[in-house]
């Protein structure tokens, strides 16, 4: 599927990692698969982002330093229901909190992450998401 | 004041005091009862003397009957007289002499058996003329201690005449000895006879003596008192000088006094004996009782004590320590308790050390596990983006992918150390949702690569009941089961791995079976599998089963058990309850 048609341009991720390193490589291994991606390494940066831009993937870490990016979840519903929302966790941290707002996430995925898994989800989700945009416009 | 003393000190005043107490009601009553036995006897046995006496002066009179004859019969030719008197007389041993003598004193005849008493008395000659027909002399001595007393009889003929006769006293005291010495083998009795002069010949000392008067009219008083018959009997004995006195007249053609003298000590001997008896009764018994209750009340604080110092060693921290050597009663039971308390405190102690070291094995697992995830994230990042690079050159150099593959391969080997790391360490509560077992073993057998010499069989039974678990930890369990079944059939040809699950009405449980054909596990490390860090792989934290355990066990309250045969294969059973 060509994912230009339906979005008129490629599909725009963001990717909110503290770490330096993850944030890049995964920018790049998106990159390779076509995708635009933006970057962001606090809560505060990705809000900004958020705010200005809009997304039709957000892949967030859950820890972010000191903060959660849970917060980023009711700010993008708010924002455009329709972005899909990535979360990725420890396994060792999902909890209560995580729990409750499972229903808001889309997909989170446990660390460790295989690219290919990540790579495959995203396909997955966008292709979804192309679905319900078209069925809305008609 | 110890306890030990406490007790010793009541045991043995609540021993003795009845003892003591009764011992000296008995002694009370006993020793009256006694007293007047022994006084009655000695009574009994004056009198009798006092009628000894009594017969010796009848007697006595009856051998002045001669004199009476010569005053009857007038004149009679002096040969005459003399061979009666003679006939009477001779060998008397009541006499030791006798004289007929004239008006003016000289002797008619006279015969002295005894060579040391021929003098004549003439005072008491006199006071026969003076007063009463016969008249008793003085109590006297000889000098060979034979001591006598002279009767003098007046002969109312014409002339007058005067039969004089000198009495051996001593055959008087041989007769009362023998009253003595019968009953008493210790010979202290004495029996003293004293005249109305105050003079006295006792039987021990027959040496005779003069008391003086006031003591002797002391001693008439007493008699004549000890008369009255309506004065009880015991008043007839007095105690003086540390003797049992009794006194008594002898009525009969005297009025001597007959004393009765005997220690103290000698008289009521018995009822010393029995005092005696008694108290030493008392000591040994006290003696006895003491050593006695010493030893029960020792035995009885003697544990007490091994289990305070017991209780204090372990106090101080010494938890192998063990009170023995008590006794199979209550107190052996404390003993026992405590030990067995001792030893569950020992056990938690170590449980308490074990879990503290596993606890800070976590805490750093936690910390290492989170600081080295990134990084190898980064680095699989990398890893990825260098094989899409190779892959996009057109001159493909398949060394490179093949390093690739191998960083690829051990960050997925880090990845599962980390995840075992981290899931044993795990502190947040399980997030449990109603699921079907079956669905979940689905899933995972999707994701899983199962090898070419495998041979998967699944026989999930429909209509399950759902479960609640904690998808990701049930998940982890059933993947960590499944992976080392597939390795433990690594090196084989064909293998075959079982997945089986059913439902246990009994139990309310759902059951998985994961089944290999693989090469088995020892029996001795059986045990062992479950324990954290045992492992037999070259590769592996020895964490993967101690989680499945906790998962399973700890935190959905299930069951684990495994069967295993080397060579041919293991079973792992779970058991998940259904509510």
């Amino acid at each position: 599927m060509n994912l230009e048609k339906v979005s008129g341009g490629p599909p725009r991720i963001l990717v909110v990692d503290d770490d330096y390193n993850i944030k890049e490589t995964m920018k790049d291994i998106l990159e390779e698969e076509g995708y635009i991606v933006e970057t962001a390494d606090s809560l505060s940066k990705a809000q900004e982002i958020i705010e200005k831009e809009n997304f039709n993937v957000i892949l967030s870490d859950l820890s972010l330093g000191e903060y959660s990016s849970l917060s980023l979840v009711e700010l993008v519903r708010r924002k455009s229901p329709r972005t899909i929302f990535i979360l990725i966790t420890g396994q060792d941290k999902l909890d209560a909190d995580l729990e409750a707002t499972k229903n808001d996430v889309d997909e989170y995925i446990l660390k460790p992450i295989q690219p290919n898994e990540l790579i495959h989800k995203i396909k997955i989700h966008l292709e979804k998401q192309m679905l319900t945009k078209k069925l809305s416009q008609k | 004041m110890k306890f030990f003393y406490k007790f010793l000190i009541l045991v043995l005043i609540l021993s003795l005091t009845p003892l003591i107490l009764y011992t000296f009601i008995l002694l009370n009553t006993t020793a009256v009862t006694t007293k007047e036995i022994i006084d009655e006897n000695n009574i009994n046995l004056v009198n009798n003397i006092a009628n000894e006496v009594n017969n010796f002066f009848i007697e006595l009179d009856a051998k002045l009957n001669i004199a009476r004859q010569f005053e009857r019969m007038g004149k009679i030719n002096e040969a005459e007289k003399i061979r009666m008197l003679l006939t009477e007389f001779s060998k008397d041993k009541m006499l030791y002499g006798f004289s007929l003598l004239d008006k003016d004193l000289k002797v008619i005849t006279g015969l002295t058996f005894d060579e040391t008493s021929s003098d004549i008395d003439k005072d008491l000659i006199e006071k026969s003329n003076k007063t009463e027909k016969i008249v008793l002399g003085n109590i006297t001595q000889s000098s060979q201690n034979k001591p006598y007393f002279d009767i003098v009889y007046r002969i109312d003929t014409n002339p007058k005449e005067y039969l004089y006769l000198r009495v051996n006293i001593k055959y008087l005291l041989e007769k009362i000895e023998q009253y003595l010495k019968i009953k008493n083998a210790k010979f202290l009795k004495n029996i003293s006879l004293i005249d109305e002069f105050g003079n006295v010949v006792s039987v021990l000392d027959t040496q005779p003596y003069t008391i003086d008067k006031k003591q002797l009219t002391e001693y008439q008083k007493k008699a004549i008192n000890a008369d009255f018959t309506t004065i009880s009997e015991a008043k007839k004995v007095f105690i003086k000088d540390n003797r049992v006195n009794i006194i008594m007249l002898s009525k009969v053609k005297s009025e001597w006094l007959i004393l009765f003298q005997e220690p103290i000590y000698s008289a009521y001997a018995p009822i010393f004996k029995m005092k005696l008896t008694a108290l030493m009764l008392i000591v040994s018994t006290s003696i006895f009782a003491f050593f006695a209750v010493f030893k029960l009340v020792r035995d009885f604080t003697k544990p007490i004590q091994k289990i305070i110092s017991g209780i204090e060693i372990v106090a101080e921290g010494n938890l192998d320590h063990k009170i023995s050597g008590i006794s199979h009663d209550e107190l052996g039971k404390v003993a026992s308790a405590f030990n067995s308390m001792t030893l569950k405190l020992k056990k938690l102690q170590e449980d308490i050390r074990k879990s503290e070291r596993l606890a800070t094995i976590g805490q750093m697992a936690n910390i290492v596990g989170h600081e080295i995830r990134n990084p190898l994230a980064a680095i699989s990042n990398a890893a990825y983006l260098i094989k899409m690079q190779v892959l996009k050159m057109t001159e493909k150099n398949p060394k490179i992918l093949r390093y690739v593959e191998i960083i690829e391969n051990e960050i997925n080997s880090s990845n599962k150390i980390i995840n075992d790391m981290l899931s044993y360490s795990r502190s947040r509560e399980p997030v449990l949702s109603k699921r079907n077992i079956n669905e979940v073993i689905s899933n995972i057998i999707e994701d899983t690569v199962i090898p070419q010499n495998i041979q998967l069989q699944l026989m999930l039974k429909p209509e399950i009941p759902e479960v609640a678990i904690d998808v990701e930890e049930i998940k982890q369990v059933i993947r960590n089961l499944v992976n080392n079944a597939i390795d433990s059939m690594e090196k084989k040809e064909t293998g075959i791995l079982k997945l089986t699950t059913s439902f246990d009405k009994t139990s309310n449980s759902v059951c998985v079976e994961i089944s290999d054909t693989g090469c088995g596990i020892p029996p001795e490390n059986l045990e062992k599998i479950f324990e954290p860090f045992f492992s037999t792989k070259s590769k592996g934290t020895g964490l993967g089963l101690s989680v499945v355990k906790r998962i399973i066990e700890e935190r959905h309250k299930g069951k684990i058990e495994v069967k295993s045969i080397v060579g041919q294969g293991t079973t792992f059973y779970v058991k998940l309850p259904v509510q």
